[in-house]
């Protein structure tokens, strides 16, 4: 089940981004009298995924919110995945098809195979949310 | 304070594995190896034809072996009794090989070297096609014992592929598989593929794929060395 390297990744790139506002931020605290450092926590990550990727949704699902845990940025983080349905141009007349086993994945006017896919492939984050939750005293 | 800001990109969840891919790649290049990636469910006969294949190559070139497996060696033992060089990676929890297992074995004393390596990627139709290991061919097997629905059902990793190898092919009177639906599917879903025939028990269609295999090895080679 290698959804579980996928979550790990995308919980990777949620703290990089989570720390990467921090230090931006952190300059302009430590010019306050306060001293405080910033703390920033990733609310949601939008990922997108192919119907040409194998990736099962629920298996992801379950083995994000377990890993997120492992992370003190990524407590809570929600996790919303976009279904991007195949769509491939076909290698006889470049009809666009979307490809599937009904039809032994061949294209539905002239019976051409997948040229290339124009969507389906994605596996990709688009958006991530990042809040700043509170502030802590600079050690 | 609750301010929310939103961060929009457009980044590969699996950006890391494919960049040390290329890495990889590039390493590959350099010592001169041309690598394979073999992939297919357990039990296809990845070990079998990967082991006649080294025999049959010896004389012409030199192979290195890196088996994958989630457990133990048996599969690289059996190479090593061959006379065959071979490399063990054991994934553990792991469904297959990604491209730091790869990076780490390039980079550890000894390695596996030769004109050509051929990688034995973990038994399992779906994880290996999401984790490109710096490979120049994949190949996938599937034997006809398994079905002819297999490419119907894990379309992904045969629409990712350079060849596709139909094995056991001297059991097919015994079993219900129909090359034609296997054919059908495959070249829908990947039209450039090649289609072999082998069996390793009666060496059936062996010539050809090794034939096949040797000449996309010298295109490589021309092409890099201009």
């Amino acid at each position: 089940m290698h959804e579980a390297a996928v979550a790990l990744a995308i919980l990777k790139r949620a703290v990089a981004a989570a720390e990467a506002s921090a230090q931006k931020e952190e300059k302009a605290y430590a010019e306050t009298a306060e001293n405080t450092a910033p703390i920033f926590d990733v609310v949601k990550i939008v990922v997108q995924v192919g119907e040409f990727r194998n990736i099962d949704a629920e298996s992801l699902e379950f083995t994000f919110s377990a890993l997120r845990k492992e992370f003190p940025r990524t407590q809570n983080t929600e996790l919303e995945l976009i279904n991007i349905k195949a769509i491939a141009l076909c290698s006889l007349q470049n009809h666009q098809f979307h490809p599937e086993p009904a039809n032994y994945f061949s294209c539905t006017i002239c019976g051409g195979g997948i040229q290339n896919l124009i969507s389906g492939k994605e596996l990709d984050i688009v958006n991530i949310e990042i809040e700043q939750c509170l502030t802590e005293t600079a050690a | 304070m609750h301010d929310t800001t939103d961060q929009h990109l457009f980044e590969r969840v699996l950006q890391d594995n494919d960049q040390l891919a290329d890495e990889n790649r590039h390493h590959f290049d350099d010592m001169g190896a041309y690598v394979v990636n073999f992939m297919s469910a357990p039990g296809a006969g990845k070990t079998t034809l990967i082991l006649e294949l080294a025999k049959r190559l010896k004389d012409k070139l030199s192979v290195s072996v890196i088996e994958g497996d989630m457990v133990g060696d048996l599969d690289a033992e059996r190479l090593r009794t061959a006379g065959v060089s071979a490399f063990q990676i054991s994934t553990g929890r792991s469904c297959h090989l990604d491209a730091a297992m790869i990076a780490r074995l390039l980079h550890a004393t000894p390695h596996p070297e030769g004109q050509m390596i051929i990688i034995e990627n973990v038994g399992n139709l779906v994880c290996p096609a999401e984790f490109p290991l710096g490979e120049h061919l994949r190949i996938v097997l599937l034997s006809v014992t398994e079905g002819d629905d297999k490419p119907i059902k894990y379309p992904v990793i045969f629409h990712n592929c350079d060849a596709v190898v139909l094995t056991k092919t001297d059991l097919i009177d015994h079993v219900d598989f129909n090359f034609e639906t296997v054919e059908k599917t495959v070249k829908a879903l990947n039209p450039k593929v090649e289609l072999f025939k082998v069996s390793t028990k009666n060496g059936d269609g062996l010539d050809e794929f090794l034939a096949w295999l040797e000449a996309r090895h010298s295109i490589t080679l021309t092409a890099s060395a201009v």
